[in-house]
């Protein structure tokens, strides 16, 4: 894939540990003029597939080439506020059935849902569109909807979600899929083994609850864990290991307070409530999120890779085992709020930027530097 | 003249303080009230503490509410009040319960946030912190009534 331009070349040091290490990188802009833009999948061709949050799903080809028409079919999205078209996610077994994911905004103002559907793609238009998920119950507003999506091994996949906003005591509901993360086979039929598939009046799709807005999910394939991070409300955005059946206490414990300054909980920790792995505050606003084992940066092996709106950066994040080690801020001389970071089949991180005009960035290593 | 508008400004302020301070604290017990609900315990102790850290970290913005709402609301009550004197104090309750209320509407619409005031998310709650500023505007009414008549009233 050719870039379009070379942005600029930097030189990044970091020390960790009492080691002090310099990773050279340049950033490259492979397509712009993307209406923000929220979501970036890779295809097996070399092409890529962008969602813009207005409702268009756009292909960039293997020669790099956004096309101008966006992909017909796309499932109607509810386009106010924050709600539109959200995640792109290919189908495992993509290579075999074209299928695709899309999460997005669905309904009207006064009543709607993050829904997810699947389809079948080809640069003609998607086909056998299906809709398998549908958060109930509807809301109103336009605030908070998740919308990230994550596979498991086991053929099932996870969904994020919001609190809806106004509606963050729903989130310790297990009556109510608002502020959760929900698991589901890939035809969106609930897998019997759900931590709350056992009856009663929880609903059989919930995976883990309290949550605020949850904004990026991983499957670490190579631990068997799943990270996930969301937005608290001013300060307490987290990030947190998810397993199955969990509370993670919004809004019973946070370590933010409410954008008006009010208190929203006096506790950070309750008993039977998840603490995160780590939190921000103030908030950074997290936004995509992915665990980097690409081959081009070797010093960023095994980092999350976490890119922010609000901090308009990209932290990584250095683990030992389910400890943070340490953090390091990249990508700041752009001044770009980042809705989403990408490892791509080549290596290279992929950066998607939060703009009316949004681009899709390639970071690749630069000429090495001496030390 | 002067001793007069510094009087009213001065009642202003008193009212606008008051008026804050209780719609804090209401809001306060109505957010603490939906924690409880989902079965979090809240100890007299740390009511105490959350209303003092409120009442310190929500009071500017609020505040700044109260105070646009009266400059308008106030007024409004004082020239309604000369046309229905005997609810001029009902006027007054009416008029900061109202001011509030809009200026909670105004602050939904402007920024991005979908309800600013979470106490306010529901009626019963938004009632509350109403009546609540509503206590603040009724106290002005009551600084700045005017004197009651005495003596024979003749007639002709």
């Amino acid at each position: 894939m050719k870039s379009k331009s070379m942005l600029l070349t930097a030189t990044v040091a970091m020390a960790f540990a009492g080691a002090a290490q310099a990773v050279d990188y340049q950033i490259e802009t492979v397509a712009e003029g993307l209406e923000f833009p929220w979501s970036l999948a890779f295809l097996p061709d070399g092409g890529m597939l962008v969602t813009e949050r207005p409702g268009r799903l756009r292909h960039i080809n293997a020669q790099g080439e956004l096309q101008d028409a966006a992909i017909e079919g796309v499932p109607e999205a509810f386009v106010s506020g924050q709600a539109g078209l959200f995640e792109v996610a290919l189908d495992p077994d993509y290579a075999n059935n074209k299928r695709i994911f899309l999460s997005y905004a669905c309904g009207t103002l006064e009543a709607n849902h993050t829904c997810l559907s699947s389809a079948t793609f080809s640069e003609a238009g998607l086909q056998d569109v299906d809709e398998i998920f549908r958060v109930q119950p509807a809301k109103t507003g336009s605030a908070h909807y998740g919308g990230r999506v994550a596979f498991l091994p086991d053929n099932t996949l996870l969904l994020t979600l919001g609190d809806g906003f106004d509606y963050r005591e729903e989130a310790q509901k297990t009556s109510s899929h608002i502020g959760s993360i929900v698991r589901l086979n890939r035809d969106g039929s609930v897998p019997e083994d759900n931590p709350f598939a056992g009856g009663g009046d929880a609903l059989p799709e919930l995976y883990s609850i309290g949550h605020r807005n949850v904004q990026a999910i991983v499957y670490d394939a190579q631990n068997d864990r799943v990270l996930a991070h969301e937005h608290g409300p001013r300060g307490g955005d987290e990030l947190n290991l998810i397993e199955p059946g969990n509370n993670y206490g919004w809004p019973k414990i946070t370590f933010g307070v409410d954008y008006n300054g009010s208190t929203i909980s006096p506790y950070t920790s309750l008993p039977g409530l998840e603490q995160p792995m780590l939190q921000w505050t103030p908030s950074i606003a997290p936004s995509g999120m992915t665990l980097y084992r690409g081959e081009q940066f070797p010093a960023w092996k095994d980092s999350l890779m976490i890119s922010t709106l609000a901090a308009r950066n990209v932290r990584r994040v250095e683990l030992d085992g389910n400890e943070v080690m340490a953090q390091e801020t990249l990508f700041d001389e752009l001044g770009s709020r980042f809705r989403d970071v990408r490892t791509g089949p080549d290596g290279a991180l992929y950066l998607l930027t939060d703009a009316a005009a949004g681009q899709v960035l390639r970071v690749v290593p630069g000429a090495v530097s001496a030390q | 003249m002067l001793l007069t508008i510094l009087r009213v400004v001065f009642f202003f302020f008193v009212s606008v303080l008051v008026a804050t301070a209780l719609g804090t604290i209401a809001q306060t017990q109505i957010n603490l009230w939906e924690l409880q609900q989902l079965g979090v315990s809240i100890p007299w102790s740390e009511r105490l503490t959350v209303t003092l850290r409120d009442l310190g970290g929500f009071t500017p913005f609020f505040g700044a509410m109260v105070a646009a709402a009266f400059i308008v609301a106030l007024p409004a009550a004082h020239g309604l009040g000369k046309i229905f004197k005997p609810w001029r104090w009902l006027l007054f309750f009416l008029a900061g319960g109202v001011g509030i209320w809009v200026a909670c509407l105004v602050a939904n619409y402007v920024l991005p946030m979908p309800t600013f005031i979470a106490a306010t998310r529901e009626t019963p709650g938004l009632l509350i912190v109403a009546a609540s500023v509503g206590v603040g505007s009724w106290l002005f009414g009551r600084f700045t009534r005017p004197p009651a008549r005495r003596g024979l009233r003749v007639l002709g």
